[in-house]
């Protein structure tokens, strides 16, 4: 014989059961199960306060429900939205329906949201074991997702520092290549530039053979023509004398020759010579003492004007030789028909100085005598005035061996200017 | 015991010391070259023991005021570490939570399969005051039950005494017995 379900078995087993009679109206339930649903009393319709989630049956009815004893049942709860999964048992002594059963959720917080504990769970009940493994499951996955994410921002990083070295590299290999073709540009013009100076320097060798062999060869032709009027057999003529005299003046210009080729031989060999500072005016004033008896001879009137520049920084022996040349040029080229006039001017422009010479001589021929015939190592130009050729040269060679320039303006019959310019 | 045992002292010496403090604490307990823990691995108790002198010795603290001391952190820390739910669940007051301590660690031993968790059980309880009684496989515990009593007091804002009344260690384990008054 069946016996009735004692309540407070149910109270404590199944804290979530409810009991409804056969027209489907609430007769008593758990405490767990009052706590989801509000205002609820005997008599009230079970579906006031719930719907059937499963099994998917038609209607809900008696016969509905003993038919389907074996099924799961899932119900909703109105109010709270929980839902209550278990079984339904009919008990023909109380004549009743017994839900007995407990909250189906997946996160822990829908429990707390309806204010349930662990108190309120049947102490066999899995509900709680079954929803936390199911967090330390999604934990588990959380953190290895978290460590999976940082492993791939660590490759992402990676890959970008790799990325940024690349580029670096490719940067480098860029600028080498841009280095290299500016390189091969570089030498490429140092190399034109030697070929240049190498041609400039063969002229300069052939014209040094040239002055060599004219200015050298000209005075010992002379002396060998003055040896064969020599009188041999009358040592005593008074003429020998004459004729010795000449030899002599040949041997002492061969001499000045031969020092002044020696000179220009040791700048073009860019011999070391010490700087030191020139006082301009005092320099020009013992050139023009070294020059006197010319000055004296030809009557030359020299004047000397500095400009805002009184001394420089340079070799002084250079100066001195250019000076002196360019003097000397300027006196031996004199006009026959009025006293020569020589101006040396001093003067500073953009930070070089301009050493100016001016004379009133008898001028050049520019429009037929290129600069290069006149600073070169040929004959000269005046072929009816004793010079050896070599002065201009020597000036030149100097002038550029002080990284300076020398220019020349003329006029035929009137005279000429010869500017040179050095760096301060 | 779990990882997470570990990793929560590793915590609470990086949080309210160093990373270098940490280092050295490891260095003293012979674990200079340990990474890290994993939180759902089974370690030695061994281990946990030598960590607990070393922080003692490091910190020049008694290995009771560690264990207080860490047992206050735990509860703090598996708040953070996904088990606030759980907590949230065990009770909201001081004297419901204590009442579910062993269902709780029953809770815990479904996720942990090689957990050796305390038992609990609350008696005489009245309005201000229970006992509880605390059972456990390993021995020297104590102040760490006394130090988790008082970070759960913190958690519920309730100002609680707690004193060990009965105290004994045999083969079996550990058996304390506490009275906490509210
Ligand atoms: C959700 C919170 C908690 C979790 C996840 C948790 C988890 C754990 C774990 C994993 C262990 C190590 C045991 C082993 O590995 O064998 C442990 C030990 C312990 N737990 Fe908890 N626990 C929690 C809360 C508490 C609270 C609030 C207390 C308060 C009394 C407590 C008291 C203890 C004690 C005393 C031990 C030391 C082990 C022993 O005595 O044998 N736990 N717990």
């Amino acid at each position: 014989m069946q016996q009735p379900i004692p309540k407070e078995f149910l109270l404590q087993v199944f804290p979530f059961y409810f009991a409804f009679d056969e027209r489907l109206s609430f007769v008593h339930g758990g405490h767990s199960f009052s706590k989801l649903v509000e205002n609820v009393s005997i008599g009230t319709s079970i579906f006031d306060f719930l719907e059937l989630q499963r099994p998917q049956i038609p209607a809900i009815s008696i016969h509905n429900i003993i038919e389907n004893q074996r099924s799961i049942f899932v119900f909703r709860l109105l109010s709270s939205k929980i839902d209550l999964k278990g079984q339904i048992v009919y008990s023909e002594v109380d004549n009743l329906f017994f839900f007995l059963g407990s909250p189906a959720v997946k996160e822990a917080n829908e429990l707390i949201k309806n204010r349930l504990t662990l108190n309120d769970f049947a102490l066999h009940d899995n509900t709680m074991e079954f929803l936390f493994i199911l967090q330390a499951y999604q934990n588990q996955l959380n953190m290895r997702l978290a460590d999976k994410n940082k492993e791939l921002e660590y490759k992402q990083h990676e890959i970008e520092a790799q990325n940024e070295e690349l580029k670096q590299q490719r940067e480098e290999i860029l600028s080498i290549n841009e280095r290299l073709e500016e390189l091969v540009v570089k030498r490429t013009e140092e190399l034109h530039k030697t070929i240049d100076n190498l041609y400039v320097q063969n002229q300069n060798l052939e014209q040094f053979s040239y002055i060599v062999s004219h200015n050298i060869r000209s005075p010992i032709a002379r002396i060998m023509g003055l040896l064969q009027l020599f009188d041999y057999q009358n040592i005593n003529n008074s003429f020998n004398i004459q004729v010795l005299q000449y030899i002599d003046e040949c041997a002492n210009n061969l001499n000045n020759i031969i020092a002044d080729l020696s000179e220009i031989i040791s700048i073009r060999k860019n011999l070391e010579k010490n700087k030191e500072y020139v006082a301009l005016q005092a320099n020009a004033e013992s050139i023009l003492e070294s020059l006197k008896s010319e000055i004296i001879q030809t009557n030359a009137k020299i004047t000397i004007e500095s400009k805002g520049i009184d001394t420089i920084f340079s070799i002084k022996a250079y100066l001195q030789s250019i000076l002196y040349n360019l003097v000397s040029n300027a006196l031996k080229y004199k006009s026959s028909l009025r006293t020569p006039q020589i101006t040396i001017v001093f003067q500073q422009v953009k930070g070089n100085l301009e050493i100016i010479v001016r004379d009133n001589g008898i001028g050049i021929d520019l429009e037929n005598i290129s600069e290069y015939q006149i600073f070169g190592l040929y004959k000269r130009v005046h072929n009816h005035v004793e010079g050896k050729g070599l002065g201009l040269y020597l000036v030149k060679t100097q002038v550029e061996a002080l990284n300076g320039k020398i220019e020349l303006t003329s006029t035929l019959g009137e005279g000429t200017t010869f500017t040179v310019t050095l760096p301060i | 015991m779990y990882g997470l045992v570990n990793q929560a002292i590793e915590d609470m010496i990086t949080h309210q010391f160093s990373v270098a403090k940490w280092e050295e604490i490891k260095k003293t307990a012979c674990l200079g070259d340990m990474a890290g823990f994993e939180n759902m691995q089974s370690y030695p108790d061994n281990l946990t023991y030598d960590l607990i002198g070393a922080v003692s010795k490091t910190l020049d603290i008694t290995t009771e005021q560690v264990l207080e001391a860490f047992g206050e952190y735990w509860v703090l820390y598996t708040a953070e570490k996904g088990y606030g739910d759980m907590l949230k669940m065990a009770g909201d007051s001081l004297p419901i939570f204590m009442n579910n301590l062993d269902t709780l660690h029953s809770i815990v031993g479904s996720m942990m399969p090689n957990l050796r968790p305390p038992s609990f059980q609350c008696t005489e309880i009245t309005n201000h005051s229970l006992k509880l009684h605390y059972h456990s496989k390993r021995i020297g515990l104590t102040n760490m039950v006394i130090g988790l009593i008082k970070g759960l007091g913190k958690r519920f804002g309730t100002v609680c005494e707690v004193s060990l009344i009965e105290s004994k260690k045999s083969e079996q384990g550990q058996e304390d017995v506490f009275f906490v008054k509210w």
